[in-house]
């Protein structure tokens, strides 16, 4: 058989790696505390922002807006009817993160202008919050609304606007009607797995690809392999096949930690397909640049340069953080990095179950990189076993 | 076919070179080994004892210089070369978490063994080295010296003509040293293979080897059978050390009054410790410590012994094996550690 070297190398590897303990043990548990931490983290939703709320209005929708803010899960009522001072102060504090004022006319701003009185900037809701905490402050305000909305939707609201207006109580309502294109119940979690299932992807190629190789570089293991009579590019083709079936073998570990975690999966067939085709062609591309790498590199200093790669090509890929929220001239970077399209491509087909034609751009993008480092890293290999060294000659030279 | 057979000479250097980065790492080295012999290159590091294995396996382009092993040459043939032997490295290169087998059996594939023939092979090599019945433990849980007979093993696999051992008891305790050269005879004897070993074990070199050459800074200084350049060097050694109240003399002020006496062939001097070689050291005594004596200078102490190979080594290099990885500044020293580095570097 003509690649019984490439084979033999690759049946090392896999030996090796089998057998590393930690390693293994780390490749599952990475993929897992980033998506338990991360995943559940920043999920959008909060519970229990310790505010103050003091209510200077005694009529009945104020009374009903109070409780439904107590009643809110989101909201932790840590003091009630304090003076503006004192809630300043335990803002200061870090007592509580919010201040919300109900103003005395709040309840008359709802009844039309015989009973009522116009709104003023002085009668609405007062939100006073913490905003050197960013993400709790928006929610704040977000809630306080939402809180106001459904108040407003309260029966004995409705009521004691008859009762003072003998009226219908008829709320002009103006909102948006909001349609989830996709399963309900989608979280964060679930925006977050393709990527997570691509940074594993990522940090197996840069290092499991490239470490042995740079460990074998350096224990003089190269020395022993190229003393023997085998083709330089059979052991070259060796370690390419080891790093993806690591990268492969990875994918699959996310993959069922994902499904045991209840994430949101289109689970065909098909898609399991294409979730492959992504990832591989993702980890081809990777394995290329470490094994280019592992050619030059220390080990001492692979941490620090894998690090280089890891972080940039993880966060700005869109893959935590949507390319929406960033400037300009960081976008730039983001549709450069290959982990962008293969992100796209896979959120796509994981999640919404799409077909892979329709991410075919992403596929071309990321197979063009996969190819082109694939080449490099190759390249790179094959002439440092060869290159000062005495070339072996081709088999059909053989003669006798 | 009969090319290999017939060859008397199984290994030959011809004025083989080899330079790093313009620093010469061999220089003109000429060299053979016969077959079924056990050839040794001794010398201290960075003598340039492991480039030039590195050459004769096809691991290191010669820069200049033409090298023969099992008939082929190593630049035009490599590959016919690679069919032929066993190398056996410097540094430990084991997968510790592979076992025996596991790691035999990688090597078995790169050699090309017919697939029904490795795992009887696998058992015969490990049964040479007495490693058969440990052969499904884990590297990591092996010894030193069990570690050195599997690499020794590892390199029998393909049946070579010639068996390269760089080194080959480095770092092992006297006794896995012993076990070590035992069964490098055994193999040596029994499957008539060619073994050329490197080493900077003087007694080694003297007790194990059938033929060594002496190499230092790149150049072989003196080769031939342990015996033959102990005879060459004189019947019998004397030392002797000048007492230390005699005279501010320096080693080099010393030195040439001492050869001005004409107290025996081969002397030199070492701090106040004075070595020569005399034809009878019995009856050399007495007129050595009276020439000492009549210019002036006291003798503290004075022996007579049988000449080793440390003495030949210091004929030819003009120091101790020992004395030079003591050195830590010198002009040497730098520049070997120079070369270390610059192979290092190209070392992949």
């Amino acid at each position: 058989m003509v690649l019984r070297a490439t084979s033999a190398i690759w049946k090392r590897e896999m030996r090796k790696w089998r057998r590393n303990r930690t390693q293994l043990i780390s490749s599952l548990l990475l993929p897992i505390l980033f998506l338990l931490v991360i995943g559940n983290a920043y999920s959008g939703t909060f519970s229990d922002i310790p505010v103050a709320i003091t209510n200077l209005d005694s009529e009945t929708p104020a009374q009903v807006f109070q409780e439904a803010l107590q009643n809110s899960t989101s909201l932790s009522v840590v003091a009630t009817n304090i003076s503006i001072s004192d809630a300043m102060a335990m803002i200061d504090d870090g007592k509580i993160l919010g201040f919300i004022l109900i103003p005395v006319n709040f309840s008359k701003t709802l009844l039309p202008l015989p009973w009522g009185v116009t709104v003023s900037p002085s009668t609405r809701i007062n939100v006073t919050d913490d905003n050197t905490n960013l993400m709790v402050s928006q929610a704040l305000e977000g809630l306080t609304a939402q809180v106001l909305n459904e108040t407003l939707h309260d029966n004995r609201v409705a009521s004691w606007f008859t009762d003072v207006t003998h009226l219908p109580f008829r709320l002009s309502e103006l909102s948006i009607g909001k349609v989830d294109r996709y399963a309900t119940g989608f979280t964060f979690i679930d925006f977050l797995a393709p990527g997570i299932l691509l940074m594993t992807v990522l940090f197996t190629s840069l290092f499991a690809a490239g470490m042995p190789i740079i460990l074998d570089r350096e224990v003089g293991y190269f020395d022993m392999l190229l003393s023997t009579p085998t083709r330089r590019s059979d052991i070259v083709l060796g370690f390419t096949l080891a790093g993806v079936t690591k990268v492969i073998a990875q994918a699959t570990f996310v993959l069922v930690i994902a499904i045991v975690l209840g994430i949101h999966m289109a689970l065909t067939p098909l898609s399991l397909l294409y979730i492959y085709v992504l990832a591989t062609l993702l980890g081809l591309g990777f394995v290329g640049i470490s094994i280019a790498m592992s050619v030059k590199i220390e080990l001492t200093a692979v941490q620090f340069v894998n690090g280089l790669i890891n972080f940039p090509v993880f966060f700005l890929s869109g893959a935590f953080y949507p390319v929406e929220s960033l400037p300009t001239w960081l976008r730039t970077v983001v549709y450069l990095n290959p982990m962008t399209y293969a992100v796209d491509g896979l959120r796509a087909v994981m999640i919404k179950g799409a077909s892979i034609l329709t991410v075919i751009p992403d596929v071309v993008f990321v197979g063009v990189f996969a190819l082109l480092t694939q080449i490099l890293g190759n390249l790179a290999l094959y002439l440092a076993l060869s290159g000062r060294q005495i070339r072996i000659r081709h088999r059909s030279q053989r003669t006798k | 076919m009969e090319v290999g057979q017939n060859l008397v000479k199984t290994v030959e250097a011809i004025d083989l070179v080899k330079q790093f980065d313009g620093l010469t790492a061999v220089d003109k080295v000429n060299m053979s080994v016969e077959k079924g012999e056990l050839f040794g290159l001794l010398g201290p590091n960075g003598a340039g004892k492991t480039t030039t294995i590195k050459m004769l396996i096809t691991l290191l382009k010669p820069t200049s210089g033409k090298a023969l092993v099992a008939g082929f040459d190593v630049l035009t043939e490599a590959d016919e070369v690679r069919r032929r032997i066993g190398y056996v490295p410097q540094e430990s290169a084991l997968d510790v978490r592979l076992t025996a087998a596991e790691n035999l059996e990688l090597f078995a594939e790169l050699y090309g063994l017919p697939k029904s023939e490795i795992k009887p092979r696998i058992n015969e090599v490990l049964e040479l080295v007495d490693l058969d019945k440990r052969k499904n433990d884990l590297v990591a849980h092996y010894s030193g010296g069990m570690k050195r007979r599997l690499e020794i093993s590892r390199g029998l696999l393909p049946t070579p003509q010639v068996l390269f051992l760089d080194e080959p008891t480095l770092g092992l305790d006297p006794q896995s040293r012993r076990v070590v050269w035992e069964f490098i005879h055994k193999l040596q004897k029994d499957w008539d293979l060619t073994i050329l070993t490197t080493t900077h074990y003087l007694d080694e070199a003297e007790r194990e080897m059938d033929r060594v050459a002496i190499i230092d800074k790149g150049t072989i200084m003196a080769m031939g059978r342990p015996e033959d350049l102990k005879t060459e060097f004189g019947k019998d050694v004397v030392e002797l050390v000048i007492k230390s109240t005699d005279g501010g003399d320096s080693g080099e002020q010393l030195k040439s009054k001492l050869l001005s006496l004409e107290l025996g062939t081969d002397l030199s001097v070492s701090d106040r410790k004075v070595r020569l070689g005399v034809p009878n050291g019995k009856t050399a005594l007495p007129l050595i410590m009276h020439r000492i004596e009549s210019v002036g200078l006291g003798v503290e102490s004075i022996s007579v012994r049988s000449p080793s190979l440390d003495d030949v080594f210091i004929k030819y290099t003009g120091r101790g094996i020992r004395e030079d990885e003591g050195a830590q500044d010198s002009e040497d020293t730098k520049k070997q550690r120079a070369m270390m580095m610059a192979r290092m570097r190209r070392r992949v």
